[in-house]
């Protein structure tokens, strides 16, 4: 699994000299094939949210890692429990530092996404989409919305007293593909409540990033140049925070899934069919406005429930059944029918690629399962890490002003945030190319205990292995440490990719 | 690399409702003082691509040739807002013009709920010179709206005395303390407001918004 991250400061947090106060952190285990992202928006609101979200990450990806390296097999109520934990750590933990709560406010979204399940955590607002394939093969994306009040800056934090009644925590048992989570800084790029999800701007996402993998880019380039694209600014001036999980080093894109992509929104921990509606247009100006009686009646409706306020507890469960999360008929007659929309659009003449990959034909670098691979696709699979391989060392530091950014390869088990940790536990274990493969070939072996720090075991990709020692210089505020000793070395050291933990802004 | 399509959504709006004194005693140099700040207003609205789309000004005017408490512009995005010439006249009926504007926030949310739209928190500013010079009961019946407003988070309020205004009656209208423009600064309110504005900074239902310093126009920290 590949994971990386950036954010960058919102302009009006620039012109009103008020700190960068989204915070993130992501890591990845190659050995265990785990990646863990956590992304937290402080309120402007609040006096020292940049605290308060930063505290979060750390404590939350340290203890999901804790969990991740004590138990072979993460339960969903473990995993419920360790967040609850980790939130009261970090509550305490700010107490403890002499913070009032009420100035720390900070959201939560965040994953702990493994190949065939991922489990999301979710309060307050932001953003979070996981691409799942579904047993029948089709991809479904699944949307974790933004919780507001009544107005649209009103949101809840871990900080405020009754933070376990807005603490949304699901199971989502199927293969991930991809996910996607962000501060709400970003959201609207991605997500349109009406319309759903935004493919103008998810499908180059994941096609870059899959280019990125391709040619040993960083996928940290990636996604800082998205969050600070000059364009945003147009629409929002609020800080912007994007991390990305994808599947091994060859993403599948949502063009596999045509225009027909499924798409749940998780209500109480359960997947619902999400209907896009046509968008209204934006909101009419004052001389074309009519009085609400006189409208209300024509205006489409908004397709699904508002989720109630306060009733997301962390008690929601894993779903009572696989059925809950894909019923098989459905997704017959959804297939159906995107066959002969596909199949008419195609004779019409706009179709092409997209409808015929409705038709199952993955394209050769798909891998399903991590397991079911041809053997073309392995050997793509395999150039493809070792150019990534080879490029490790050439990625060089990145410095933008404003922007920080993290990332770790298939590659790579690496911890980076983008703050200064209060823990001090940023660490960067890069391990090698080769073994990112295994993480595929292995895919269905038993997790090992202590996998982490175990060497790996001898396997002819070994002679690729690789060590990263720690980069020459490391910017403000990121301690990047040496690999565990541990690690089989069978190649000289090399520096570490510097570009990945940077934190400007604050 | 793939092009990527950044559309926003669009549909967010901040509302801004400002009750302005333009009765006899703001003639002169408060009233074209008032104006130029409307019209400065505008400007830093438009410098912001963010505010200028999605901050919604309504004006209340109360006094003036009409001596009464008039919605002068109903609610405009900041990109169509024309500030108009404030004319001062007449006696301060602030508590109709505050319950005008208390209906007109309703109006707006009603609004925005039937498009399935999205709003921050609306703001309400007050901005007066003088005493009210409504019935008692209008009064109080402004001062319960008010205070139902701000303790239902229904609406941000703030309260300005711009000279020697009377801020025990501006202080009935909120719970934070009344802010006090130091001399006719309504260039850099305006400044200060169209960057409040445009920040909208995310809070919890329980607070209120945190605000940049006043300093450029207040000498009253306040709440």
């Amino acid at each position: 699994m590949l994971v990386g991250g950036a954010t960058c400061i919102g302009e009006a947090h620039k012109r009103n000299g008020i700190p960068l106060q989204d915070a993130f952190k992501v890591f990845g285990n190659s050995t265990q094939k785990y990646v863990i992202a956590i992304v937290s928006d402080g309120a402007g609101s609040a006096r020292h949210a940049e605290i308060g979200s930063d505290r979060i990450c750390s404590i939350f990806t340290d203890e999901v890692r804790r969990l991740c390296e004590e138990s072979q097999t993460v339960s969903f109520d473990k995993f419920k429990e360790t967040t609850s934990f980790a939130i009261q750590s970090a509550r305490r933990s700010l107490v403890d530092d002499g913070y009032s709560l009420a100035d720390c406010h900070a959201t939560i979204v965040a994953t702990l996404a493994f190949d065939d399940r991922c489990f999301l955590v979710h309060l307050g607002d932001g953003l979070q989409v996981v691409l799942i394939r579904e047993p029948s093969g089709a991809i479904a994306a699944c949307v974790s919305e933004p919780e507001n009040g009544d107005a649209a800056n009103e949101t809840f934090f871990y900080t405020e007293d009754d933070w376990h009644s807005h603490l949304r925590i699901t199971e989502i048992p199927r293969d991930v593909l991809a996910c996607f989570l962000m501060s709400d800084g970003m959201e609207e790029f991605v997500w349109n409540p009406k319309t759903g999800l935004k493919l103008p701007f998810c499908r180059p996402l994941l096609q870059n990033a899959r280019q990125a993998v391709i040619s040993g880019q960083d996928l940290n380039e990636i996604l800082s140049e998205i969050v600070s694209d000059e364009r945003t600014n147009q629409f929002t001036n609020d800080d912007k925070t994007l991390c990305l999980v994808l599947r091994d080093s060859a993403p599948v894109t949502i063009h596999e899934a045509g225009n027909n992509l499924n798409q749940y929104i998780i209500r109480n921990g359960h997947p619902v069919k999400f209907s896009p509606s046509a968008d209204t247009p934006a909101p009419p100006r004052v001389q074309q406005r009519t009085s609400p009686q006189s409208v209300s009646n024509t205006l489409p409706q908004r397709p699904t429930a508002k989720p109630p306020t306060g009733v997301h507890s962390n008690s929601l469960g894993a779903p009572d059944s696989e059925e809950s999360w894909a019923t098989e008929g459905y997704k017959r007659s959804s297939r159906l029918v995107s066959f002969f929309l596909g199949l008419a659009i195609y004779f019409i003449g706009l179709g092409s690629g997209y409808f015929l990959n409705e038709l199952e034909r993955d394209p050769p670098w798909v891998v399903k399962d991590g397991s079911a691979k041809t053997s073309s696709s392995v050997a793509e699979k395999e150039s493809e890490k070792a150019k990534l391989g080879s490029d490790i060392t050439d990625q060089s530091q990145k410095q933008e002003n404003g922007v920080a950014t993290s990332t770790s390869s298939p590659s790579k088990d690496v911890e980076r945030t983008k703050g200064t940790s209060p823990t001090g536990t940023d660490k960067a274990n890069v391990s090698t190319p080769s073994s990112a493969a295994k993480v595929v070939s292995d895919s269905k072996t038993p997790y090992p205990t202590n996998a982490s720090n175990a060497p790996s075991k001898s396997t002819p990709s070994d002679a690729a292995k690789e060590s990263v020692s720690t980069p020459p210089s490391v910017s403000k505020g990121t301690k990047v440490d040496t690999p565990n000793p541990t690690k089989a070395s069978n190649a000289p050291p090399k520096s570490a990719p510097t570009d990945a933990a940077e934190k400007i802004g604050r | 690399m793939s092009d990527i399509n950044f559309e926003g959504n669009s549909r967010q709006r901040t509302p801004c409702v400002l009750v302005l004194d333009c009765s006899g005693s703001m003639d002169g140099s408060p009233i074209s003082e008032l104006n130029a700040g409307l019209r400065e207003f505008k400007k830093s609205l438009s410098e912001d691509p963010v505010a200028m789309t999605s901050v919604s000004v309504c004006i209340v005017s109360v006094g003036g040739p009409s001596n009464s408490a008039d919605v002068m512009m109903d609610f405009v995005d900041a990109i169509d807002f024309e500030p108009a010439d404030l004319k001062a006249d007449g006696s301060t009926p602030l508590g109709e013009g505050i319950i005008m504007a208390l209906d007109k926030i309703e109006e707006f949310k009603a609004e925005a709920k039937i498009h399935d739209n999205r709003y921050t928190r609306p703001w309400l500013f007050v901005m007066s010179d003088g005493e009210p010079t409504d019935d008692a009961h209008v009064w109080s019946e402004a001062v319960r709206r008010s205070m139902e407003a701000e303790t239902g988070k229904k609406a941000v309020i703030f309260s300005i005395a711009i000279g020697k205004a009377n801020t025990s009656k501006l202080q009935e209208i909120t719970q934070k303390s009344v802010a006090q423009m130091s001399g006719i600064r309504f260039k850099e309110f305006f400044v200060w407001l169209s960057g409040s504005l445009s920040k909208a900074s995310k809070t919890t239902e329980g607070t209120d918004v945190q605000l940049p310093p006043r300093d450029s126009w207040s000498f009253v920290s306040g709440g």
